[in-house]
């Protein structure tokens, strides 16, 4: 296990710090107010990049991995949501294949609005979110938490090749258009799908960083004997945050059905499950920008060996491998450290208590 | 109710639950052994195929001695992968869990590369078929549901009476006891991961002369031995005895009378149900043990 230590501006916390799982001690993720000087370098760097792209002479390509990455990403996010509460889970692949199919049919089979469906997917996976993580909490451990959110999953892929559309699935998603204004054109999607997941990541943003945040990493920290001294009750922290991840997955879902104009429940298998828990370990298990570089690096790595079946399957795995035994914080981690401003990143990975 | 369906039914529901036991009880072994869920256990089974295709299929060898030569090559390298890897990251279970996803990955894309994606067989070694009753059984399906049998009594006895097994016992019921009377624990855990993956390499050449097998054959059984774990309760061998035999009858009963998406559907939901209302399944205890 590394042992490098940030220094982070500690703050009384809700949770003890106690030391994390990567041995950082743990903070409460509120920095001290100073100039965000690398926040808006990157920031900056990434901007110019996005308009830059367009222009490129291989726009349509990168454009198209762009959005590709879009929809892993914002999935990405619901995953880097459960898991501040202590959970894998890999019922992502399930919620994005209910979010592609209610989005996807609605506009189809109804002629509704894109923009419209999508928000319709969003509330399906939202409320159906809440269920599922009401029953789920119950798990006994965290082994018990994959499975079930696993089995969800499942029962969803085969569950619409049986019952809807079959294995073929839906062809003739429509693209969104707003006021006349189609997004069929890719550059015109790839701005939707940047301004998509800006505003999903800076929803989680703003949800960890309000003082429910801080609950949520108090329900990871201390879950069985402090949080509930300071009237927090663990389980509905759990719930929202599964609720929130399964709206976003939900999103994803949409995001990809319109772009790609097709949605089939074998998109949305195991593999796609474990592609989700890739790009969120590979990007930083423990940052909100963890799931976006993951997914990033990820589709970038698919394209380039798509013309060798099976090698790209290898790369996730020899990633995975490297990242576990020498950058447990991932590449955002590995960047806060190589720039030294370990401070402004928020949310370390924390350790997670074991159930008796 | 036409009898010869049920005979059918039967062979066929056993011959799954014979597999499905074997492979997952490799995974409540590791899991009770190291307190690790072992996502490479189905690249062990993929690799047992494959180790098959190539000395079975390619280089012609004997049946008997392509299993003994492929259940070895994979448990040695299992336990090579536990000592060289594993290990490295055992202080922490989910680190463990997705890092032995990587090598699982690994595996799995590896075959992938050198074999591609299509299906491949082994030739039959025991063709020809019984008659039971009214109906004609393939014998290739009992005698895997034979040799499993005889393996699952082997490996009772060994977990039971033999030093090695009964030092794979203690240790899953307290590492650090066991530890202080002298059982070398890291041994113990490689052994415990390396013999994991040769029962589920040994599942897999078992039933490898009767299916096809694709690089990802060992996501399903992977997936199977997930829900057998969890439906006889984490770390119980009955348990897995038991609820192998449940998922192979529902499985092969809601085939023949539906098809296999509603089989599937109906499995995962029964784990669900078993999860939410016996969360130590069906024999388990609430701290899990071998």
């Amino acid at each position: 296990m590394t042992s490098h230590v940030v220094d982070v501006p500690e703050e009384p916390s809700i949770a003890t710090p106690r030391e994390s799982r990567h041995g950082a001690p743990v903070s409460s993720g509120g920095p001290a107010r100073r100039f965000p000087v690398l926040p808006v370098i990157v920031a900056v760097l990434v901007g110019l990049v996005l308009l830059a792209i367009p222009e490129t002479a291989r726009a349509g390509y990168y454009q198209y991995s762009f959005i590709t990455a879009s929809a892993l990403a914002i999935a990405g996010l619901g995953f880097y949501l459960v898991y501040q509460v202590g959970g894998v889970t890999f019922a992502q692949a399930g919620f994005m294949a209910i979010g592609a199919y209610t989005s996807g049919l609605l506009s189809r089979e109804l002629g509704w609005n894109v923009f419209l469906t999508a928000l319709v997917a969003i509330a399906v996976t939202v409320v159906l979110g809440a269920v599922i993580g009401v029953l789920i909490t119950r798990a006994r451990s965290e082994f018990h938490f994959i499975l079930v959110t696993f089995a969800f999953s499942e029962v969803v892929r085969l569950s619409l090749t049986r019952w809807v559309y079959g294995a073929d699935g839906i062809p003739g998603v429509p693209s969104p258009e707003l006021l006349g204004y189609s997004f069929r054109d890719p550059t015109r999607y790839y701005w939707l799908a940047a301004v998509v997941l800006l505003l999903s990541a800076a929803l989680v943003w703003r949800l960890m960083h309000s003082g429910l945040g801080r609950m949520l990493l108090s329900v990871r920290e201390g879950e069985l004997h402090l949080a509930p001294s300071f009237g927090i009750r663990p389980e509905t922290y759990k719930v929202l945050a599964f609720a929130v991840a399964s709206g976003l997955a939900g999103l994803a879902g949409a995001v990809q059905a319109h772009f790609t104009n097709f949605a089939s429940p074998d998109q949305f298998g195991l593999q796609f499950s474990v592609l989700i828990l890739t790009a969120a370990v590979i990007g930083g298990v423990g940052y909100i920008a963890g799931p976006i570089v993951g997914a990033l690096v990820l589709i970038s790595l698919e394209r380039y060996l798509s013309a060798y079946p099976g090698t790209s399957i290898v790369a996730y795995g020899v990633v995975l491998v490297v990242v576990m035994l020498l950058l447990p914080e991932g590449l955002v981690g590995l960047f806060g450290r190589i720039a030294g401003l370990g401070r402004f990143l928020p949310n370390r990975p924390n350790k997670k208590v074991e159930r008796p | 109710m036409d009898v010869n369906v049920v005979i059918q039914t039967v062979i066929s529901a056993l011959t799954s639950s014979a597999i499905y036991i074997l492979v997952a009880l490799g995974f409540t072994l590791v899991f009770g052994v190291m307190r690790i869920v072992n996502f490479a256990h189905g690249a062990a089974y993929t690799a047992g195929a494959y180790g098959m295709f190539i000395l079975g299929t390619k280089a012609g060898l004997p049946y008997v001695v392509s299993v003994i030569v492929t259940v070895v090559v994979v448990a040695l390298a299992a336990a090579l992968i536990e000592v060289a890897l594993v290990e490295r990251t055992a202080s922490d279970g989910l680190k463990t869990m997705i890092l032995t996803l990587g090598v699982g990955l690994m595996i799995t894309g590896a075959i992938e590369v050198a074999f591609g994606a299509s299906p491949v067989s082994v030739p039959p070694v025991v063709t020809g078929s019984l008659d039971i009753g009214p109906s004609v059984v393939p014998k290739d399906r009992v005698v895997v549901v034979i040799c499993a049998l005889v393996v699952l009594a082997l490996l009772w006895a060994f977990l039971k009476y033999g030093k090695w097994g009964q030092a794979l016992r203690a240790v899953s019921q307290d590492a650090d006891m066991a530890s202080a009377h002298g059982i070398r624990v890291k041994w113990v855990r490689a052994i415990g991961f390396g013999g994991a993956a040769g029962i589920a390499a040994l599942a897999a050449t078992l039933i490898a002369p009767v299916l096809f097998s694709t690089p990802y054959i060992g996501d399903d059984a992977l997936a199977k031995s997930f829900m057998v774990v969890i439906i006889g309760g984490v770390g119980s061998v009955p348990g897995v005895v038991l609820a192998g035999l449940l998922v192979g009858f529902v499985e092969s009963v809601t085939t023949v009378y539906w098809d296999s998406s509603i089989a599937g559907i109906v499995t995962f939901s029964v784990v669900i149900m078993v999860l939410l209302a016996a969360p130590n399944g069906l024999l388990g205890r609430s701290s899990a043990r071998v």
